[in-house]
């Protein structure tokens, strides 16, 4: 056998040029399908599993309008057409319902100096406990002004635990919100999702960058803006005292936040039901269900098993195209080993006429095939793993 | 012969490679003792009267804690700076934080939490809080040298309705069956007979105040709102503390109400200073103790200390 193999090698490499066309045209023909096969793969596992989440059918609440975006907003934090803010009144009306513990999503947009966009994902510490994200390095959210990076986020924008990060208030929504500094607490370790590339913050510290609540620093504050009488260890607080650009301990009992507090607002809330009848129930509430109110209610896999449903109609199309390929192929294959049998007909009658057997001279044309097929194999399966790396990286960059 | 025999070693290699991609989840951030079922919950109250509530239900199924230290008012209090992350860090690790009113509990605003573990007891009665509508209450105050504090939006003195206490108990134990399903029955019998209780603390205010519903009275501090509605009082509020004397202003501001609210009685959070309770006497206003119980009694538990003071009230309405 290993003779023969060594002659089924030789011959393949003494004819260079065919082998290799032989060996491209066995790759691709490889390669299509099996890159497409981990591309939908991926694409499903990415939107499925991030929609899997708590023990009884999960819901996510939002403002009305495309149900894909809102799943994709709430999931993978990519941005909403035209805000889709709704008020956190929606907050206490799920507590007060009792059937699923709400876990709330404010999320701003944060670009960094290179211009690469940052999710600043504002929720509470639920969201950690359900995603099972591990910090790294540092430690979890403590307090207001802290935040966590992803793994991504963290390498791109170069900071670590005990730095501090300068959201730029231009790239948020709201122009009245303060260039408030955020503690660097910790760092998460990778999980190869979206939460890779988002800055978590609590969902308090995302209304104060959203410029709903600011704090004073007594430190900083200028004599002269003391009310007349007012005693000289008394810090009166009014718009003349500067606001504190970095949340401390010190200045902590300062902050806080204007306005209704019910009218905070929400893009998002992951509804975690307590069983499968509450989820029912949830999924049953009229406020969700009436077409003319401002929110809606979603089965997340439901949505996502649509988006991967429209991935596997474009793949059949892909798969069709991959047979009349993969016959095209065969036939050309079947061409060329015809051919070469006729040109190595004296090739051959010499081996017999040296005492080679029929079942040899088989076994050698058959090696040669199996190892152009095997190399091939080889060489599709390690191309079509570069492209699904490449695809990881498409697909996060596209916020799946 | 070699290379085939490399090839076959990359093809396995790559096969490897591909399997390694699968990947596999990463731990959880912590197992708790709620989420192993042993040992005894770590529960974490707002004040003393859902420590006592939830005392009552888990039994010995937890430990509770409230975080202000002994005698000073949970709604007040709030940790020093030095103090505020390790405070954090040790409320985060509670299987279940009991919150009073949206506001109650300022340091809350302060940290991050996991809603999972909050149990807004008040969640299911939000249209029967009571706001605090005047300025003077609902603004930031300080008493003599003590720091600038206020009492939030809302009126957070809910257990002083028996019925709302129950509504807050139950609100716990549906939060405890969640976090023990297998202890739920024990925490069902505890929720009842800690409802008789509250029950017959309800009927014994219901007796003694009917048909005193037009009797002015006057409150030291603005905390007995839901106790007032439940049970219909004529009560008007000034705010004064019981271990300070009020200013002349005060007393003024005291007798201009009188005018319109011709009280005599005065309901207390607790013991006046000798002086100001001479002073009242002088004026023709009995005092009366009505401890809204923020923390633990000396003596006795939170009933014990209703009980005390229903006695109290039973005592003042009874004198000519």
């Amino acid at each position: 056998m290993r003779h023969r193999l060594f002659l089924a090698w030789l011959h393949l490499r003494h004819h260079r040029v065919r082998s290799a066309i032989l060996l491209a045209c066995l790759t691709l023909s490889f390669c299509l399908p099996l890159a497409s096969h981990w591309l939908v793969r991926e694409f499903d596992h990415r939107l499925s599993g991030r929609a899997q989440i708590g023990r009884a059918t999960p819901l996510i609440v939002g403002a009305r309008g495309s149900r894909f975006d809102l799943v994709l907003h709430a999931l993978h934090f990519r941005p909403l057409a035209g805000g889709g803010v709704f008020d956190a009144s929606e907050l206490a009306r799920l507590r007060a319902a009792q059937t699923a513990t709400p876990v709330p999503l404010c999320l701003l947009d944060f670009k960094s100096r290179r211009g690469r966009a940052f999710p600043i994902v504002g929720t509470t510490l639920d969201y950690f406990e359900l995603r099972r994200l591990v910090v790294a390095s540092g430690e979890g959210l403590t307090m207001l002004g802290d935040c966590v990076l992803g793994a991504g986020a963290a390498d791109a924008l170069g900071v670590a635990p005990g730095g501090t990060l300068t959201p730029d208030p231009r790239s948020l929504s709201d122009l009245s919100s303060l260039p408030l500094k955020l503690s660097v607490a910790g760092v998460l370790a990778p999980t190869r999702t979206a939460d890779d590339d988002a800055i978590f913050v609590d969902i308090k510290t995302a209304w104060v960058l959203a410029g709903l609540g600011h704090g004073h620093d007594p430190a900083t504050a200028d004599p002269a803006v003391r009310l007349p009488g007012a005693p000289t260890n008394q810090v009166v607080f009014n718009d003349a005292l500067p606001v504190a650009g970095l949340i401390q301990p010190e200045n902590l009992a300062s902050f806080h936040f204007h306005g209704d507090l019910s009218r905070r607002p929400l893009t998002a809330i992951l509804a975690l039901p307590h069983s499968e009848r509450d989820s029912v129930l949830l999924q049953g509430d009229r406020a969700y269900l009436s077409g003319a109110g401002p929110l809606q209610a979603l089965v997340p896999a439901q949505v996502a098993g649509q988006m991967v449903e429209m991935a596997l109609r474009v793949k059949r199309y892909v798969d069709a195209h991959d047979v009349v390929v993969a016959v095209g192929t065969v036939l050309f294959l079947s061409l060329m080993v015809l051919l070469s049998l006729r040109l190595r007909r004296e090739e051959m009658e010499t081996l017999f006429a040296l005492g080679c057997s029929r079942g040899t001279m088989f076994a050698l044309q058959a090696l040669e095939l199996l190892m152009l097929l095997a190399a091939s194999a080889a060489l599709a399966a390690a191309l079509a793993w570069a492209f699904a790396a490449q695809a990881d990286r498409w697909m996060r960059g596209a916020g799946l | 012969m070699k290379r085939p025999r490399l090839e076959l070693l990359t093809f396995a290699a790559l096969a490897a490679l591909l399997l390694a991609m699968a990947g596999c989840p990463a731990p959880p951030i912590r197992p708790t003792p709620a989420a192993s079922g042993t040992g005894p919950l770590r529960i974490l109250a707002a004040n003393h009267p859902l420590q006592y509530f939830a005392g009552r239900i888990a039994g010995t199924a937890a430990v509770v804690t409230q975080p202000a230290p002994a005698g000073e008012d949970p709604a007040d209090w709030h940790p020093l700076p030095a103090q505020i992350r390790t405070f954090i860090h040790e409320c985060q690790k509670a299987d279940l934080m009991l919150l009073n009113t949206p506001g109650y509990s300022r340091w809350l605003d302060w940290g991050s939490w996991a809603e999972a573990r909050m149990v807004h007891t008040t969640g299911t009665f939000t249209d029967h809080l009571l706001r605090l509508e005047e300025p003077s209450q609902a603004g930031t105050h300080r008493h003599g040298n003590g720091t600038a504090h206020g009492h939030g939006e809302w009126a957070g003195t809910v257990w002083l309705d028996p019925q709302l206490a129950l509504r807050q108990a139950q609100a716990t134990a549906a939060a405890l069956a969640r976090l023990r399903p297998t202890q739920a029955a024990e925490f069902d019998a505890n929720l009842r007979g800690l409802e008789n209780d509250l029950q017959a603390l309800h009927r014994d205010w219901t007796q003694l105040l009917q048909g005193h519903e037009e009797l002015p009275l006057l409150a030291s501090h603005p905390v007995y709102q839901y106790f007032q509605k439940r049970y219909r009082l004529n009560l008007r509020s000034v705010h004064w503390e019981p271990d300070q004397m009020p200013d002349e202003a005060q007393w003024a501001e005291l007798e201009a109400l009188r005018q319109k609210h011709p009280a005599r009685l005065m309901l207390w959070e607790g013991t006046p200073l000798p002086a100001v309770g001479e002073r009242l006497r002088e004026m023709g206003i009995a005092v009366v103790v009505v401890s809204p119980g923020f923390a633990a009694p000396q003596k006795g538990d939170h009933l014990d200390l209703m009980r005390r003071n229903v006695a109290a009230m039973r005592a003042a309405l009874s004198e000519p």
